[in-house]
C-alpha cells in the first residue's frame, strides 16, 4: 500500500517510477565491452578495410566517436584546405560533451583504453575479427574476418551517426596524420580547455 | 671799539748780489701825510699797509698769484733778480702792539706771521702765530681774519646773502670804509667793496655793522628767522614726506590735521571712522564665517554618509556579480550534464538494439579444466568470480534512470536559470546604484563641497585681509598721530617766525642811529661846506641827506648828486663823507656801538682833480680832529712850495726829489 501511495506521487509529479526492490548496478554503455566492442567493429568496417587498422588508430578514431565535441576540430584539421568536405560539416555542432574517463590512459600517445584488450578478446574469441603482424609481432593490424562483416552490416543501422561521421574518410585515413591530430593538435586544445575551466 | 693804528711799515727786498733793498715808514697816530711827486711809490706804501693788513682784494687783486705791487717789489730791482721780498707792518689796536710779517712774493704769500712786539723787536722775539690770510681757512682758528676781528675786538659775525645762505662778513668789506683807493676809491662812496662775497645789500650792512646801528641787529634777528624758517622748511619737508608716506599706503589723504581714508567700495572716511567701520565689517564676516563652517561640516557629514553607501553597494555589486558567475557555471555543469545524459540515453537505445542481436558464445565446458560449465551459482559467476549479487543494469533501466534524472536535472537548471537571471537584474540594478550614488558624489565635490569650500576660503581670506586692514590703519594713526608733535613744533616755530617778523617789520630808527646818522649828516654838511662844494647853489647842501635809502651815502630827493657836481665835487662829497664817519666815531664812539677803527687811509685824492685849495681845507677839518684818537693816512704832493711848508708838520714820509724813489739799497751791517 505505501508504496502503490508512493509511486502515485512520484507519477503525480511527472516522474517515472520504477520499483525493483533487487536494485541493479547501473552501468551506462561507455562502460560496457559489448557496447564498445560493436563500436569498435564499425570502425573496422568502415576504414582501411583492406590492410586492417593498428590499435593506435582504433584507439583515436574510438576517442573521437565516443567524445563527439572534438570531431569537428578534427576534421577541420584533417581536411584542411579541401572545402568540399568542409562544407558538410554544418552537420557537426560544437557540442561540449568533454568527459573525463579515468580509464583511459596516455599510452603509446594515444588515448589508450585499458579495456581495449577485453574488446578485442571479445570479437577475437567470437571470430569476428582478425590478428595479421607483418613482422614478429611489429606493425600488427587488426581486420574484421568474414563473419565479422557479415556481422557488422546488421549493426549498421544501429549506429548511423558514427558511419555518417566514418564516412567522411572515405574507408581509408591517414594515420600517422589522424594520430598527429590527436595526441598533439587535440590536447593542446583539450587541455586548455580544461585550464579555462580550472581558471574559471 | 678798539681803534686800528698803523705804526709802522718795513719793505725788505733780497736781490741777487748779496743787495738787499729796503724802505721803512713810520706812521703816528693823527695825521700823516706821505708827500712826493708821482711815481715814486706813494701808494707802494699804502699798498703795503693794505696787503699787510691782507685787504688786497680792495685793491680789486682776487688771485693769489696777481701782485698788487710794483715789479721791483718782487721781479726785478735795478737790473737785479729778487730772490726774497718781503714786509713788516706793525700796527696797534690802542693796547697792544704787534707786527705782521708778510712774504710780498713766493708762495707763502697766503700766510703771515706775526709777532706780539714791534718791528724793531721783531729779529729779537722767537714767539710767533702763523695765520692763514688769503684762500680757504682764513676764518678757522688759525685764520687771519679770526685774528684781525679779535684784535680790533669786532665781532664775527654772519649776515644774509642774496642765494639764502649766510656768509660772514669780511675784513675786506670793512675795509671801504675806511681805506680809498686812488683810482677807482673817488668815484663813488664805498668803490671797492666787494659783492662777489653775495651779501645782501652790503654796502649797508656792513655801514650798519661798524657804525654799530641798532638796525643792524635786525640783520641777526632776521638770521635767526631765517634758521627758524630753515628749521620750519625742513621740518615742514619732514612732515610732507611722513605724511605722503602715510597717504601712499593708505590711499589717504590731509584734512588739516585729518587724515580722511579713501576705501575703493565706501568712499572717504576719517581714520578713526574707518577704523571702526573695519571693526564692524570684521564682526559681521566673522558670524558669516561661523554659519559657513557649520554648513560645511554637514555637506561633508553627507558626503561621509554617500560614500558609505557607495562602499556597502559596491560590495553587494560585486557579491552579486559572484554568485552570478558561479550560478552561470553551475548551469554550465547541469547542461552538460544533460547532454551527457542524453547522449548516454541515446548510447543506451543503441546498446538495446545491439543486445537483440545474439552475440552469445555458446561455451560448454571451461578453456582449462574442460570440466562443463553447468550449474549456475547466485553468488558468483563461475567463470569469472565475480560477484553476481547486484546485477548489472539493463540498457532499459539506464533509460528509465537517465529519463528521471534529465527531468529532475531540467527543473533544477530552469531554476538555476531563474535565480541567475534574478541575480543578474540585482547586480544591474546594484551597478545602476553605484553610479547613481557615484553621480551624486562627483556632484556634491564638484559643486556644492566645493563651492562652499571657494565661499569659505575667499571668507577666510577677506576675513584675514579685514584683520591686517585693521591693524595697518592702527598702525598707520599712530604714525598720524605721531606727526603731531612734530606740527606742533612747526606751529611753534612759526610763532616764533612771525613774531621776529614783526619784530623786523616794526623796526622804526632807533635813537641811537638816528643820533649817529644826524651826527654824520652835520658832519657831512659841515664838511662839503668847508670844502666848497656846490659853490653856485650852497643851499642845496642843507637838502642833503643821509639814510638808509642809498646805502648810507649822500643823496638829493631831486638830483642825483654826482651828476649834478663837477668830478672835484665828487671828491669832495666822498672825502667829506669818509671824514664825517671818522668825526662820528670819534666824537660817539664811547657812548654808542660804533665799530669804526677810527683809521682813514686816502691815498691822493688830488689826483682826482682836487685842486690846492680844497685839500688845504681838508687838511684844516684834520686838524680839528683830536690827533690822539685816530690816525689818518694820506698821500698828497703839490709842487707848491708853501703847500709843502703848511703840511711839512704832518708829514710821516717825504720823497724829496723826482728820484727819490721809496725802494733804497740797504748796506747790510753784517757785511
Amino acid at each position: 500500500m505505501r508504496i502503490e501511495q508512493f509511486v502515485d506521487r512520484i507519477t503525480e509529479k511527472e516522474l517515472i517510477p520504477s520499483i525493483n526492490l533487487t536494485r541493479p548496478k547501473y552501468v551506462q554503455p561507455e562502460d560496457r565491452i559489448l557496447y564498445r566492442s560493436h563500436r569498435i567493429l564499425i570502425i573496422l568496417a568502415l576504414l582501411n578495410t583492406k590492410n586492417g587498422i593498428s590499435k593506435d588508430v582504433i584507439a583515436c578514431v574510438d576517442f573521437l566517436l565516443r567524445n563527439s565535441g572534438y570531431q569537428k576540430k578534427f576534421i577541420l584539421e584533417y581536411f584542411k584546405g579541401k572545402t568540399n568536405i568542409l562544407k558538410k560539416l554544418n552537420y557537426f555542432t560544437d557540442k561540449n560533451t568533454v568527459e573525463i574517463d579515468f580509464n583511459i590512459v596516455q599510452y603509446r600517445s594515444v588515448p589508450w583504453d585499458l579495456r581495449f584488450n577485453d574488446m578485442f578478446l571479445f570479437l577475437y574469441v567470437r571470430s569476428l575479427i582478425q590478428i595479421s603482424s607483418n613482422n614478429k609481432d611489429k606493425n600488427i593490424r587488426i581486420h574484421l574476418t568474414e563473419t565479422g562483416q557479415t556481422y557488422t552490416e546488421k549493426v549498421k543501422e544501429v549506429f548511423a551517426s558514427e558511419i555518417n561521421f566514418l564516412e567522411l574518410f572515405n574507408s581509408s585515413v591517414q594515420e600517422a596524420k589522424a594520430i598527429d591530430i590527436i595526441t598533439n593538435i587535440i590536447p593542446q586544445t583539450y587541455w586548455r580547455e580544461n585550464e579555462k575551466l580550472n581558471n574559471k | 671799539m678798539k681803534n686800528l693804528i698803523i705804526n709802522n711799515l718795513r719793505y725788505r727786498i733780497e736781490a741777487n748780489n748779496n743787495l738787499i733793498y729796503g724802505a721803512d715808514i713810520p706812521f703816528k697816530p693823527g695825521l700823516n701825510i706821505i708827500w712826493g711827486p708821482n711815481s715814486l711809490g706813494k701808494t707802494s706804501i699804502i699798498t703795503g699797509i693794505i696787503y699787510g693788513l691782507g685787504l688786497e682784494k680792495s685793491l680789486g687783486i682776487f688771485k693769489l698769484n696777481q701782485n698788487p705791487f710794483k715789479p721791483e717789489f718782487y721781479s726785478k730791482i735795478e737790473g737785479n733778480n729778487i730772490i726774497k721780498s718781503y714786509l713788516f707792518l706793525e700796527i696797534s689796536n690802542g693796547e697792544k702792539t704787534i707786527t705782521i710779517f708778510r712774504h710780498l712774493k713766493g708762495e707763502k704769500t697766503n700766510i703771515v706771521a706775526v709777532k706780539d712786539c714791534t718791528i724793531s723787536e721783531y729779529s729779537n722775539v722767537e714767539r710767533f702765530e702763523k695765520y692763514i690770510i688769503e684762500g680757504d681757512g682764513v676764518f678757522t682758528e688759525s685764520g687771519f681774519q679770526n685774528y684781525i676781528f679779535d684784535f680790533l675786538g669786532l665781532p664775527i659775525l654772519e649776515v644774509p646773502s642774496y642765494d639764502g645762505d649766510n656768509v660772514k662778513i669780511y675784513f675786506e668789506n670793512l675795509a671801504p670804509l675806511f681805506f680809498v683807493e686812488q683810482r677807482a676809491g673817488w668815484s663813488q662812496i664805498q668803490a671797492r667793496q666787494i659783492t662777489r662775497y653775495n651779501i645782501r645789500d652790503v654796502k649797508s650792512v656792513v655801514f650798519e655793522y661798524l657804525m654799530g646801528f641798532d638796525k643792524f641787529d635786525l640783520h641777526l634777528i632776521e638770521l635767526e628767522r631765517k634758521k627758524i624758517e630753515e628749521l620750519i622748511k625742513k621740518r615742514k619737508e619732514k612732515l610732507a614726506s611722513k605724511e605722503e608716506n602715510i597717504f601712499i599706503i593708505s590711499n589717504g589723504e590731509a584734512d588739516g590735521k585729518e587724515l580722511i581714508i579713501t576705501d575703493k567700495s565706501s568712499g572717504k572716511y576719517d581714520i578713526n571712522e574707518y577704523i571702526k567701520l573695519l571693526r564692524r565689517k570684521y564682526s559681521i564676516k566673522s558670524i558669516q564665517n561661523k554659519t559657513l563652517t557649520e554648513s560645511k561640516e554637514q555637506t561633508q557629514n553627507n558626503e561621509n554618509g554617500l560614500r558609505e553607501n557607495l562602499k556597502i553597494i559596491d560590495y553587494q555589486y560585486r557579491r552579486s556579480i559572484d554568485k552570478s558567475n558561479n550560478l552561470h557555471q553551475e548551469i554550465r555543469g547541469y547542461e552538460n550534464y544533460i547532454e551527457r545524459i542524453q547522449s548516454n540515453k541515446f548510447k543506451n537505445k543503441q546498446l538495446k538494439k545491439i543486445e537483440e542481436l545474439s552475440l552469445d558464445l555458446n561455451i560448454g565446458t571451461c578453456p582449462i579444466c574442460e570440466q562443463p560449465l553447468v550449474g549456475v551459482s547466485d553468488e558468483e559467476c563461475i567463470l569469472c568470480h565475480t560477484t553476481t549479487k547486484n546485477r548489472i543494469s539493463t540498457p532499459s533501466q539506464n533509460l528509465n534512470f537517465l529519463e528521471d534524472e534529465e527531468k529532475s536535472f531540467k527543473n533544477v537548471l530552469r531554476s538555476k536559470q531563474l535565480e541567475y537571471r534574478k541575480e543578474l537584474q540585482i547586480s544591474q540594478d546594484l551597478k545602476d546604484k553605484i553610479k547613481t550614488t557615484e553621480k551624486l558624489l562627483e556632484h556634491q565635490t564638484d559643486t556644492f563641497t566645493g563651492k562652499i569650500l571657494t565661499n569659505y576660503r575667499n571668507n577666510v581670506i577677506e576675513l584675514d585681509n579685514i584683520f591686517k586692514n585693521i591693524e595697518k590703519f592702527e598702525r598707520i594713526k599712530e604714525r598720524w598721530d605721531e606727526l603731531n608733535v612734530l606740527r606742533d613744533e612747526i606751529l611753534e616755530n612759526v610763532g616764533q617766525s612771525t613774531q621776529l617778523k614783526s619784530k623786523i617789520d616794526s623796526y622804526s630808527n632807533s635813537d641811537s642811529d638816528s643820533k649817529i646818522l644826524s651826527s654824520i649828516k652835520n658832519h657831512f654838511k659841515n664838511n662839503v661846506r668847508e670844502l666848497g662844494l656846490f659853490k653856485a647853489k650852497e643851499e642845496l647842501i642843507n637838502k642833503i641827506k643821509i639814510d638808509s635809502t642809498d646805502n648810507y651815502s649822500p643823496y638829493l630827493d631831486s638830483f642825483d648828486i654826482y651828476n649834478i657836481s663837477s668830478s672835484s665835487d665828487n671828491v669832495r662829497i666822498i672825502l667829506s663823507y669818509y671824514m664825517a664817519l671818522l668825526q662820528t666815531s670819534i666824537s660817539l664812539k664811547e657812548k654808542t656801538k660804533i665799530k669804526f677803527p677810527n683809521i682813514l687811509i686816502l691815498d691822493e685824492p688830488k689826483q682826482q682833480n682836487l685842486d690846492n685849495k680844497s685839500l688845504i681845507s681838508c687838511i684844516k677839518l684834520f686838524e680839528e680832529i683830536p690827533q690822539t684818537n685816530s690816525q689818518v693816512i694820506l698821500t698828497t704832493y703839490s709842487e707848491n712850495k708853501q703847500d709843502r711848508t703848511k703840511f711839512l708838520k704832518y708829514f710821516c714820509y717825504e720823497m724829496k726829489h723826482d728820484k727819490d724813489y721809496l725802494l733804497k739799497r740797504i748796506i747790510s751791517k753784517s757785511k
